[in-house]
């Protein structure tokens, strides 16, 4: 993974002390909140409904253990004892004291880390394919392309003040994990007849307010264009995009205002302008960067590991469920992707203990070189785990609670802190979410469904990314009291699509009633058990599914 | 009826405070200061922006009474005042760990 240079570091240790010293005068009375706010939220740091929260940057999602160590020790020195992993890859802290957050950023900035750019009008973290650089369907990895826009986009003073937040994705994979989709600049590496690498840009996606989908403005950029042709799409949103109206200032609004042809052509002609400039990529330039993200110490092993063949053959039934649902190929030969679920009903989803952390930093040396992956459905990763090992780690991830094998099912719920947390929201998201896992605790269910994504946002900023789930939940607020919208048919894949408002609002109780309903019609009215949740939405549309949530006694 | 009273949070550590009728903050909101209309209240607010140096982001809050309790008229509030209501009893970890503040 990326190591500083004597610069990084400057830059963080340099950032750290600038926000001890703006606490210190907040404290003292010497700035005003007015003047702290837009300090604050520049390093990162809200104040919530019960607490401050200090969101932490965990570029495209990548962690090293020591790290994550560290994480855990200010996770327990400082707060509760307990995180968060949020959707954009990130780490939230839902307890902080203002006067502790100077010293946390000097631990972070100790192993690398900071909460810069994660809040503002500013280009957010970089978020990416948690199965990046191992994926088998990957054109190539595309975490060198993220930290060299991390370093482009970090502290960029043109981009500092943006009409609004700014949030890019990239994947190098033919199956879409990252949802580029529903970014606001989604980039897909790609190669040419010719063999050269490329990028397909899509632009102006996004959830929230006014859900909208990216179109492609540019299908084929050369790598070395890779920095001027984004930088040309964020002068020309610089420049035309909405300051007058908070809900009409994303990208989207933009681009949906002038249209994609446009829109393309604006940043073409920007373009023209800096393509051959210092941004433009020299090969030399980006070896530099993949050097970092070279595989790790692989060993020749087989594909068919007999240790792991015997294991899945014998009586513990679990391991064979957990390697069916949580295992992914590897294109190593002898090495297997593991995902950690952090979805079970003790705890909200993408919470994690401190312990936990710790926990999982050792298994991490242990069993994947020191790595892993936070990924945007707030499960963690390791992603190069040998196939002989996978018994010893299961034993160890069931011991800690992250082996339920339900990745890619029903329980395992993309879900925003809500309203027990959020400023922003407007209904609870996380007992919703522990409604619907109890209700589907017992794993035979979850298998006789499938495929099944549900998403849970207590409000329409959709930080539970609610538009894209197969069954998405909204929390809306109603003179002061908390009803919900279920929404079907959404997917943040590769076959990218939003969510339709299935009828009225319900109360808090009826909505996990209401999914198990949804998820009842669906096996009823399915072709056959290869036909997903998500291919027999749109093969039957709204009707049989409105109906068994609405009128049941007809259904 | 709607009763008034002000709210913010603590400048040090976020939490959630409300106005006594001894102009002091208090996490209590059984112990907050109550006006009977907004009103009345306006001056209160007024005085509590003037508190930054302790405070954050004063407020007015709509109340109601159930029985003798004060109790705030939206599920955000009622949040507000309670903490979170979510319950991890089988990890026995905080925010259970931590006092609850009561409501009313």
């Amino acid at each position: 993974m990326y190591q500083y240079d004597a610069f990084d570091r400057r830059i963080v240790e340099e950032r750290a002390h600038q926000f001890r010293e703006q606490v210190v005068r907040r404290i003292d009375g010497r700035i005003t909140e007015l003047e702290f706010k837009p300090l604050r939220l520049q390093n990162g740091l809200y104040l919530q409904l019960h607490a401050y929260m200090l969101r932490i940057a965990i570029p495209y999602g990548l962690l090293s253990s020591k790290q994550l160590r560290v994480l855990a020790d200010v996770t327990r020195k400082y707060d509760r004892g307990y995180a968060h992993w949020t959707t954009r890859q990130n780490l939230q802290l839902n307890w902080p004291k203002l006067e502790d957050v100077p010293k946390i950023l000097d631990e972070l900035a100790a192993v690398e880390m900071h909460a810069i750019q994660t809040s503002g009008n500013c280009i957010r973290n970089i978020t990416s394919d948690p199965y990046a650089g191992v994926a088998a369907d990957e054109v190539a990895d595309p975490r060198p392309y993220c930290e060299l826009m991390r370093q482009w986009s970090t502290f960029h003073p043109e981009f500092a003040a943006l009409p609004r937040k700014f949030k890019l994705a990239v994947t190098g994979a033919a199956e879409d994990r990252a949802a580029i989709a529903v970014h606001d600049i989604g980039i897909r590496v790609v190669k040419s007849d010719a063999g050269e690498i490329g990028f397909a840009f899509y632009v102006g996606g996004g959830q929230g307010r006014t859900p909208l989908l990216a179109p492609c403005i540019n299908a084929f950029v050369p790598e070395a264009h890779l920095v001027s042709y984004t930088e040309a799409i964020l002068r020309t949103y610089n420049r035309l995009g909405r300051r007058d109206n908070k809900f009409k200032a994303r990208i989207k609004i933009l681009v949906k205002a002038v249209g994609a042809e446009e829109f393309a052509r604006q940043v073409e002609e920007e373009h023209a302008h800096i393509a051959e400039g210092p941004l433009k990529l020299a090969r030399e330039d980006i070896e530099g960067f993949r050097r970092f993200f070279r595989p790790p110490m692989y060993e020749v092993l087989r594909d068919d590991d007999p240790t792991l063949a015997a294991a899945l053959l014998g009586k513990d039934r679990g391991l064979a469920s957990w390697f069916a649902h949580n295992v992914a190929p590897h294109r190593q030969p002898g090495y297997a992707i593991v995902n950690l679920s952090c979805k079970s009903p003790d705890l909200p989803p993408g919470d994690v203990t401190a312990d936990q952390m710790d926990a999982v930093a050792d298994l991490a040396d242990r069993f994947s070189f020191g790595a892993l992956v936070v990924t945007h459905r707030q499960n963690l990763v390791f992603t190069d785990v040998k196939k002989r090992d996978l018994p010893a780690l299961y034993a160890e991830l069931t011991r800690l609670g992250f082996a339920t094998p339900n990745v890619g099912k029903l329980t395992d719920i993309v879900c925003c802190p809500g309203l027990d947390y959020c400023s922003l929201a407007n209904a609870r998201s996380i007992s919703v979410a522990k409604q619907v896992a109890e209700r589907f605790e017992e794993l035979s269910k979850l298998y006789a469904v499938g495929e099944l994504h549900l998403n849970i946002s207590g409000c329409i900023n959709a930080c539970g990314h609610h538009h894209v789930g197969h069954i998405g939940v909204l929390g809306i607020d109603k003179q002061g009291h908390e009803f919900y919208q279920l929404m079907l048919g959404g997917s943040s894949g590769t076959d990218a699509s939003l969510g339709k408002v299935l009828g009225h609002a319900l109360v808090h109780d009826e909505v996990a009633p209401a999914v198990e309903r949804v998820v009842l019609a669906y096996l009823a009215h399915r072709a056959g058990p290869e036909e997903t949740f998500l291919e027999a939405y749109r093969r039957l549309g709204p009707a049989p599914f409105k109906e068994a949530v609405y009128d049941p006694a007809r259904a | 009826m709607t009763l008034w009273t002000v709210t913010a949070n603590r400048l040090l550590d976020g939490s959630v405070a409300y106005l006594s009728a001894d102009r002091r903050w208090t996490s209590e909101l059984a112990r907050a200061w109550v006006a009977a209309s907004e009103a009345e209240a306006q001056p209160l607010l007024a005085w509590a922006l003037g508190q930054e140096h302790v405070i954050c982001d004063p407020y007015l809050l709509e109340l109601g009474r159930e029985g003798d309790r004060l109790v705030p008229t939206s599920a955000r509030e009622r949040i507000r005042a309670e903490g979170p209501l979510v319950t991890l009893a089988r990890l026995g970890y905080a925010p259970a760990a931590e006092p609850q503040r009561r409501v009313g």
